[in-house]
């Protein structure tokens, strides 16, 4: 049986091979996954939101998908990573409902994805692959032994990342 | 208004309310399937963020979710979420037919289920509406057939900007021998939280 640990929504996780990390039912919460080529050290983040509202207290939380992607970066490199060996993926960000939403309230999930990206590109992370966006609910299944991403969702068969 | 900081008076009134909508909208089920439903009495959690997966039965599980937007005096979010083999069942006693198996609904089922999420939510708002004195409407309904996890994010996107607790008024209802469930849910804004709870008189409480 693998190892799999559970990334909660809000929540990131930091593990090395032969760990897989999973994030179950991402909708418009953005899965944020980084990896090592080098040590086979990674992390998974499930955020919730882009980034802390302005003057938030409780900034330095996972469930904010910028936070999340600094934190993880921390932690990897704590535990002996190159910044020069890092790549990224980047799964959810969907757009669950439409019309649920009063005007200019609209693409949580497509401002999680602008986060993560923007975030990364700040952060010199290259994005290896992405599975973003449309209006499906998505599961990631992260083998820290490859690097590889399987996504799991109701609708389509498996892929991988 | 940090529902973290509500007392169990206030707790209290958001529980009774709900279960008066849910008692008009287990008897409009009621009518609709001609069958016996059971509301349970309505419980009202504070959950942290990283509860709210495990207490809805596992992100990955499938559902129906239909989810309203509510407007008017109060703002927030609406949801009716069925297991997937419970909605099935649900749309195949409503129309006579057998269900498409899989996950996908036609374009008649969606229609159906989603019909009955709107009588439903219409019945508790009514009756909500009418105990407050507040106008409280319900948008057009969206559905959902995903993950339970993927369903739930607008709810707690709303709910956790700037906080950790989510506030989750829910009802559970049987229909009496036919093994449908389902939950409702119950989700005012911030801000609306706060005007429902001084028209139930406990703002102060």
């Amino acid at each position: 049986m693998p190892d799999i640990r559970v990334v909660g929504i809000g929540e990131y996780l930091t593990a090395q091979a032969p760990v897989q990390i999973a994030a179950y039912g991402l909708g418009s919460c953005a899965g944020v996954a980084i990896y090592d080529t080098v040590t086979g050290y990674g992390a998974l983040a499930h955020s919730l939101l882009p980034s802390p509202p302005p003057g938030s207290s409780r900034y330095r939380s996972a469930r904010y998908t910028d936070i999340a992607i600094q934190l993880m970066l921390e932690q990897l490199i704590k535990s002996g990573c190159d910044t020069s060996t890092l790549v990224a993926k980047l799964a959810g960000g969907a757009a669950m409902y439409d019309g649920l939403y009063r005007e200019g309230e609209t693409g949580i999930g497509e401002r999680n994805t602008y986060s993560a990206r923007e975030t990364l590109v700040k952060l010199s992370i290259p994005i290896a692959a992405e599975d973003i966006g449309g209006t499906i609910g998505r599961s990631m299944i992260f083998d820290l032994k490859s690097g590889l991403i399987t996504i799991r969702t109701l609708h389509h068969r498996d892929t991988i990342l | 208004m940090e529902p973290c900081l509500l007392n169990e008076l206030q707790l209290d009134a958001i529980r009774e309310i709900c279960n008066i909508g849910m008692g008009h909208a287990a008897t409009a089920l009621s009518h609709l399937l001609n069958t016996r439903i059971e509301a349970g009495m309505p419980s009202v959690h504070l959950l942290a963020l990283g509860q709210v997966h495990e207490f809805i039965g596992g992100a990955e599980q499938p559902v129906v979710g239909i989810m309203f937007r509510m407007t008017g005096d109060a703002d927030g979010l609406l949801a009716l979420i069925f297991p997937h083999d419970c909605a099935l069942r649900l749309i195949s006693h409503l129309t006579s037919s057998t269900v498409t198996a899989g996950h996908a609904l036609s374009e008649f089922e969606a229609s159906a289920i989603t019909e009955i999420g709107n009588i439903l939510v219409s019945a508790h708002l009514n009756a909500i509406s009418k105990l407050l004195n507040l106008t409280l409407l319900p948008s057009i309904p969206s559905l959902l057939l995903d993950m339970a996890g993927a369903v739930l994010d607008p709810i707690l996107t709303r709910q956790c900007s700037d906080g950790d607790i989510s506030l989750f008024a829910q009802a559970e209802f049987n229909a009496v021998g036919s093994g449908i469930a389902g939950m409702f849910f119950m989700i005012p804004d911030p801000d609306s939280l706060q005007l429902i709870l001084q028209a139930s008189g406990t703002l102060d409480a």
